[in-house]
């Protein structure tokens, strides 16, 4: 079954549908969907899948669970097939803040190569992205 | 056994009591003896509809080294704190705790710092 929202207070809607698996490549259900950071929109089923429905204007919109970064992403036009590897989160203790956020970016730009590989295997429909993904720096403050 | 790596995971109670039913590691194979990932994935897919967040109760990780690191000396840049921060909102009942080695010690000690949270209001 598919975790279908509607938005009904926008006159006008678009659906967007797709997938989330994390950087192991395994289907991630239960993952929040959200726009402008706190409009929850739906969830993905326990295969990963989702289906939601946003205003038309909506560029921008978050996925977010426990464990995991926060994927940000903005559509591109015509993009409603959103396919979305998010990263597991590093404990990462003990190493400097700026050697975690090398290392989160590092891992970050290995995620169109891991969108392909998922498409390779069967998991993903397409073989790149139609959004662009905005990496979100934990130390920036500190830099 | 010892793996020589930390390790990451989460207790849950089926019933929504404090009884543990199960326990749930991330993967450890790329994980080093300070870092580890771990995710709620295999308690959602067991539970399936009866899967409830609520019912996490605890999310842990282990310093095998038996130090404390950051979350105790510099919790503003501990990448744990970070991950509470994000996570707490979400599992609200969850208590996050560090497994530490004590030397001569056969069971480790456990690092309460679900007090770091600070929610987005007051921040």
């Amino acid at each position: 079954m598919l975790g279908v929202s509607s938005y009904s207070l926008y006159a006008q809607n678009k659906t967007i549908k797709g997938k989330v698996i994390d950087d192991n490549l395994n289907a991630l259900p239960y993952v929040s969907i959200a726009f402008n950071d706190s409009i929850d929109v739906g969830k993905t089923d326990h295969n990963g899948l989702f289906q939601i429905s946003i205003p038309a204007t909506v560029k921008k919109i978050s996925f977010n669970t426990v464990g995991i970064e926060l994927a940000s992403i903005e559509l591109a036009d015509k993009c409603d097939e959103v396919e979305v590897v998010m990263m597991l989160r590093c404990t990462c203790d003990f190493m400097a803040p700026k050697k975690v956020d090398r290392l989160r970016m590092k891992r970050f730009k290995k995620l169109p190569q891991l969108h392909k590989e998922a498409f390779e295997k069967g998991k993903f429909k397409t073989d790149k992205a139609c959004y662009t993904q905005e990496f979100i720096p934990y130390y920036s403050k500190v830099q | 056994m010892y793996l020589g790596n930390e390790i990451k995971g989460y207790s849950y109670s089926s019933d929504g009591s404090k009884n543990v039913t199960d326990m749930v590691l991330g993967g450890y194979k790329n994980n080093t003896l300070t870092s580890s990932r771990g995710s709620v994935r295999d308690l959602i897919l067991k539970y399936g509809a009866n899967f409830s967040f609520n019912n996490i109760l605890q999310d842990f990780h282990t310093y095998p080294n038996g130090e404390l690191g950051a979350t105790q000396s510099a919790p503003g840049l501990s990448q744990a704190v970070t991950g509470l921060q994000s996570d707490k909102p979400q599992i609200c009942n969850t208590t996050f705790i560090i497994l530490y080695r004590i030397q001569n010690q056969a069971t480790p000690a456990e690092y309460d710092y679900t007090h770091e949270y600070i929610p987005k209001s007051k921040k």
